[in-house]
């Protein structure tokens, strides 16, 4: 087990409790770089609670619990991070009437970091998205849609790397095929990469010439298909670079994260929170050995 | 819960302090339910972000003008639901309600010629229930947030049958009731207002615009004559569902559809 790459943890679902992980700072004297992910999918404009009316979700959800969430990790956790794995619009009135400019405000006053986009992003067309995002002061992350000729040319951008507490993350961003899913005026000269392809070669470049230590994919391919179609599940066994993928539009609620293996038989951590802002996802990566060990896949590192 | 992974801990850090180069990277996963336990306004833990002057509070602000314009709008009630309606497959009571009122729709909208049956994609149905009590406008903009509009699609009666099996094999879509399906000894049974499909006749469906260009994958629909309704699903909803002059209460008994 200690030779696994990534140790995943038994995980913990909760209310409103901060259960701390409590595994830093257990020994003295030697720091353990720490880095708290934070993650959302498909919250689909659920700005409010879901309505109360008795319903599955009644009074579940909203963005400003999410914020008071996010303000009391953020004040008990040095190094944080914020991602959204796509479909930030679309489902109730408030994208109806304002197009996504609410989301987008809201997000940025929530802190997130990246965002990826999802299939009804494109809802109110290239444009809106594009105008919408003037509102985000955070990057949307797609390495396998090419917008070449398209109002979002040049608005988005395929990777982005952080830096938090000596920990040097690379995300990046993968999108669902979009032929057959958003109507064809909607995404228009947009072409669809293949994600297994773009997203290898994506991850290898920020593991070896970007020196990323963790290397994460915001994704809204899906969580896992009986059919061909290309999954996260399917993306993490095809990958040898990527540690971690978040996941979005198949809604799926994952009490805990699940580990594929990938093609060197290492594990890869996939995870999704289901949708309309229920959920709140994270995980805790320790880089344990007082900072020695700090990247991932360290096997070729050792001497 | 917590003590066997406690000594587990403490067995791996007792490990690391004499092999530290080997220790694996440990991820901690949690997931947290957004409750109301976490309304910034109410007391316990994190009392030192709320009150006057919290980030918290000025998002609230942000919030409040764009929710104002929307509850003149969204709060009116259009109808009572007796019993929730529900989204399911293959034959739901919120599919069934919902391919009535398209039906309903298109008829009025197509004087002139007969309407075989309505049917939507079921993942345009974007709620899985809406609860008993009062219908606001607010939960057919949920139900159905897309700016779809109702098409009539003019099919033969093989591209009929051959969109109907993708219906079924799609786990069965909400239809309207002149829809019968049933899958006996892994073949479909089809009748439309109690007739067989005949194949060389012609049947006009009424479906999202979605579904008419392909979506959904159903690209045996597309490109087939289409005649626009000019009303957005959701629009037609709300007028329809108005109509109702008593409490709505929904059946879904498989009698539509069987897979």
């Amino acid at each position: 087990m200690l030779n696994r790459r990534i140790f995943l943890r038994q995980a913990a679902v909760g209310g409103g409790l901060l259960l701390l992980p409590g595994l830093a700072t257990a020994l003295p004297g030697r720091p353990t770089p720490r880095l708290t992910i934070l993650h959302t999918n498909d919250w689909h404009s659920r700005i409010d609670p879901f309505p109360d009316d008795g319903g599955r979700n009644a009074n579940r959800g909203g963005a400003l619990r999410r914020m008071h969430l996010i303000r009391q990790i953020r004040a008990a956790e040095p190094n944080v991070i914020l991602l959204d794995s796509g479909d930030i619009f679309q489902g109730t009135p408030y994208f109806n009437f304002f197009a996504g400019e609410l989301e987008m405000k809201l997000m940025t006053r929530m802190g997130y970091d990246a965002a990826t986009i999802g299939n009804h992003d494109f809802d109110g067309g290239m444009e809106n998205l594009a105008t919408q995002m003037k509102h985000a002061n955070f990057p949307m992350l797609s390495a396998n849609y090419d917008f070449t000729g398209t109002p979002l040319a040049g608005k988005t951008q395929p990777y982005q790397i952080l830096e938090r507490g000596g920990i040097r993350i690379g995300l990046f961003g993968l999108g669902i095929e979009l032929a057959g899913l958003v109507p064809e005026q909607l995404y228009g000269k947009t072409t669809y990469q293949d994600p297994r392809e773009v997203g290898n070669a994506t991850a290898r470049l920020l593991r070896e010439d970007k020196k990323c230590d963790l290397v994460i994919c915001l994704s809204h391919l899906g969580f896992k298909y009986r059919e061909d179609k290309v999954d996260d599940v399917k993306l993490a066994s095809s990958s040898r670079d990527i540690d971690i993928i978040l996941g979005g539009h198949t809604h799926t609620f994952l009490d805990a994260p699940v580990e594929v293996p990938n093609q060197l038989g290492e594990p890869v951590i996939v995870n999704q929170v289901g949708f309309g802002g229920l959920r709140l996802g994270r995980l805790d990566v320790t880089f344990p050995g007082g900072g020695r060990r700090r990247c991932v896949a360290c096997n070729n590192l050792r001497v | 819960m917590r003590s066997p992974f406690s000594f587990l801990l403490l067995l791996l850090l007792a490990l690391s302090a004499c092999r530290a180069p080997l220790d694996a990277v440990t991820v901690q996963p949690q997931t947290y339910n957004i409750t109301t336990d976490l309304d910034p306004m109410k007391s316990g833990a994190g009392a030192q972000v709320q009150g006057e002057g919290t980030e918290e509070q000025s998002m609230a602000e942000l919030i409040a003008p764009y929710k104002a314009q929307l509850e003149e709008k969204m709060n009116r009630q259009l109808a009572t639901l007796a019993k929730p309606l529900r989204k399911g497959n293959p034959e739901s009571t919120l599919g069934n309600w919902m391919a009535d009122l398209m039906m309903d729709a298109a008829r009025d909208a197509s004087p002139g010629r007969a309407v075989a049956f309505a049917t939507a994609n079921d993942g345009g149905l974007r709620v899985q229930e809406i609860g008993a009590g009062p219908l606001l406008v607010s939960e057919i903009y949920e139900l159905m947030p897309f700016d779809n509009e109702l098409v009539l699609v003019d099919l033969t009666g093989a591209e009929t049958m051959a969109f109907i099996n993708h219906i079924a094999n799609s786990g069965g879509w909400p239809v309207s009731k002149e829809l019968k399906v049933v899958r006996e000894n892994g073949l479909l049974k089809v009748s439309i207002s109690g007739q067989a499909i005949d194949p060389a006749g012609r049947y006009l469906v009424a479906m999202p615009d979605y579904v008419a260009n392909g979506g959904s994958d159903s690209s045996m629909v597309k490109g087939k004559p289409q005649t626009s309704t000019n009303l957005l699903i959701r629009d037609l909803l709300i007028t329809y569902a108005a109509r109702a002059t008593a409490p709505i209460e929904v059946e879904a008994t498989g009698d539509r559809m069987k897979l």
